[in-house]
């Protein structure tokens, strides 16, 4: 399934006491102008809040201005933070009075661009714009997944408004009313149960032998789901009715470097990480 | 039919020839008087590279030509889709005189090959990409039949054991050996709970039917088995408790033969792993649901038990050339009412068969199956 391009959400955030805020209004005037989602948090934020409301928001991209002198220290507070919040995916950018000689220790902490007085807001797009690309993401097995971000992504299926019926992975139409007018996208639920499954001792060429696979029953509803299983550790935890979670596996890149994210479920007790 | 077999030597034309020529000569009917042909193949294009016009080159050597000649490929169900359609020809007034062939070569000197072209029998988009495997699919299902109302490996080991006796009797058949229930159990695992001796193997072979009006059959040289009716069903998306695709089609096959599961008195089922029998016993309604392995433990289904079932030893062990497998039933059940099945013949022969064969898988469920009732 082809993605639609997705708009780039970013935070402009100014972090400690300074105020001077000019630089970070026009960046964030100027994302906004290339077609940009962009949060603004306002002066004096802590860089607690800073790496909460970008994970709240699920923001591409995390853009500090510092005017004052005190990079070094609010950058290695906010990446830290991040680290907290599971979020060190978030790529941080800083822009502001910052001297050539700090610009090594930054990229130490891990900050992923520096642009200095003098940058054009293009350059900071055409940043942004290729973070976003690297999240991009296609499911491996058309029409099957769905989400906001590479960090979100759940199954996806359709229901049919007229009979009720559920089914994955999504369609046009209901099978069963023959009607394509009231069949919706949903997002349906992590979990399941397992209805039958095989670890096999064959396997087809480019498949680890066992090769386990399942039908997995979306608790609700159902649909039911043809899946591979991992994560089971020993055969003997996969049973018949056991619960299943889904698990989400980034497959490699595609040909336009979008990440390949697949499906597979687990059991959600017993099994191994 | 010819015999199923790993038949490196024999080409798809050779294997064609044959079946098609017994069946002209056993009939006695002037192949002149074949208005239209159907040949069922699933694997050609994969294993042989010819992917057209299969019909027109396998039937080339047989010297069947100029009539219409119609490519049938509907995965292991090709050879019953092939049979579906003449009598469809027949039954609509537009032929009087119809032959239906199927042909299969799986062996060559590389197995994966095989297995792949095997594995493109499924949804390539989606179960394709996980690694399908049919072995592992019909564990699946044999093992949720199994949790469901406590069938014992014991039980699933002796639908091969069965199957491999009556592969023993048969001529024509793949596998000419005798196996144990421990020795079924015992054979390298595949995919739990199926073991080596529970699977079909790769086959060789062919195997044709002729279908003509009820004028025709008249002058025939033996006694001609009437169709009493043939449906083909497809995959349905399943419900949870919706009936599966072998127990709609067989209710349809019931109703328009007039027939009912308790008259029928030999079947041929589709056995690509022996212990599919079981649950194929339930929903083709030989047994109440949860009885089959109480069937197989009183030897009801042995060809000298109250419904003889694969007395040709299955695809077990008769072997499964996908494109010839359904014709192949359809013999069987052929000679066992006329009293032609050797050692292995019911007694007294049969009067009202079932065919049951299948094929593929779509969206969880078998994509094919054809039920054929033949009535003596």
């Amino acid at each position: 399934m082809k993605e639609k391009a997705r708009i780039p959400r970013v935070l402009v955030a100014k972090i400690g006491l300074d105020g001077h805020n000019r630089g970070a209004h026009v960046v964030a005037h100027g994302l906004r102008e290339a077609g940009m989602e962009v949060i603004y948090t306002g002066i004096r934020q802590t860089p607690a809040a800073v790496a909460k409301t970008a994970v709240q928001e699920s923001v591409d991209v995390i853009g500090i201005s510092s005017m004052v002198g005190a990079h070094l220290s609010i950058m290695k507070k906010l990446i830290r933070e991040l680290e907290t919040l599971n979020a060190s995916d978030i790529p941080v950018i800083l822009g502001g009075i910052i001297p050539e000689e700090d610009y090594d220790q930054l990229r130490v902490l891990g900050v992923a661009a520096i642009f200095p007085p003098g940058a054009e807001v293009k350059e900071m797009v055409q940043f942004i714009e290729g973070v976003v690309k690297m999240n991009e993401w296609v499911s491996e097995v058309p029409g099957t997944l769905t989400g906001r971000s590479l960090e979100d992504i759940h199954l996806m299926g359709s229901r049919c408004d007229q009979c009720g019926q559920i089914y994955f992975p999504s369609r046009r139409n209901c099978p069963r009313c023959l009607d394509d007018r009231s069949i919706k996208p949903i997002t349906l639920n992590d979990e399941g149960d397992l209805e039958t499954f095989v670890v096999a001792s064959v396997a087809p060429p480019g498949y680890p032998v066992p090769h386990a696979q399942g039908y997995i029953i979306l608790s609700g509803e159902g649909p039911r789901i043809f899946s591979l299983l991992t994560d089971y550790g020993d055969p003997s935890n996969l049973k018949v009715g056991c619960k299943m979670g889904v698990k989400m596996v980034r497959l490699g890149r595609d040909k336009e470097n979008r990440v390949v994210v697949g499906y597979r479920f687990r059991p959600l007790k017993g099994g191994v990480d | 039919m010819t015999r199923f077999g790993k038949l490196l030597d024999r080409t798809l034309q050779d294997l064609a020839y044959e079946p098609i020529w017994n069946a002209i000569h056993e009939s006695k009917i002037d192949p002149h008087d074949i208005d239209i042909a159907f040949v069922g193949n699933a694997y050609a294009g994969l294993m042989t590279g010819q992917e057209s016009v299969r019909g027109q080159v396998i039937l080339r050597e047989a010297g069947i030509s100029k009539i219409p000649i119609i490519n049938v490929e509907n995965a292991c169900a090709s050879g019953s889709t092939a049979f579906y359609l003449a009598h469809w020809a027949v039954a609509s007034g537009q032929a009087d005189l119809a032959l239906a062939a199927g042909v299969e070569k799986l062996f060559c000197d590389d197995t994966g090959k095989s297995l792949k072209a095997l594995a493109t029998s499924g949804d390539q988009e989606i179960e394709g990409r996980m690694g399908i495997l049919f072995a592992g699919i019909y564990a699946m299902r044999v093992r949720a039949h199994m949790e469901k109302y406590g069938i014992t490996r014991e039980q699933l080991a002796k639908t091969a054991v069965k199957n491999h006796d009556h592969g023993a009797l048969n001529p024509h058949a793949q596998y000419r050996n005798r196996v144990t229930v421990e020795e079924v159990l015992a054979s390298r695992m595949i995919a739990d709970p199926i073991t080596l001796q529970m699977t079909c193997p790769l086959g060789d072979g062919g195997a044709a039917v002729l279908i003509g009006t009820k004028e025709m059959a008249k002058n025939m040289g033996k006694r001609p088995v009437r169709v009493g009716s043939t449906v083909l069903g497809s995959f349905g998306f399943t419900g949870k408790n919706e009936p599966s695709i072998a127990a709609r089609t067989v209710k349809q096959a019931y109703q328009e033969a007039g027939v009912s599961a308790k008259e029928i008195q030999v079947a041929e089922v589709h056995d690509a792993v022996a212990p599919v029998e079981l649950y194929l016993y339930e929903e083709l309604g030989f047994c109440a649901p949860g009885e089959s392995g109480r069937m197989i433990d009183e030897r009801a289904t042995w060809f000298d038990g109250r419904l003889p079932v694969n007395t040709s030893g299955g695809l077990t062990a008769k072997g499964h050339p996908a494109g010839a497998t359904g014709l192949a039933q359809v013999a069987e059940i052929v000679w066992q009412m006329r009293g032609e099945a050797g050692e292995r013949q019911i007694k007294p022969a049969p009067n009202v068969g079932l065919v049951e064969n299948g094929g593929g898988n779509v969206a969880g469920e078998t994509a094919v199956v054809a039920i054929h009732i033949l009535l003596a």
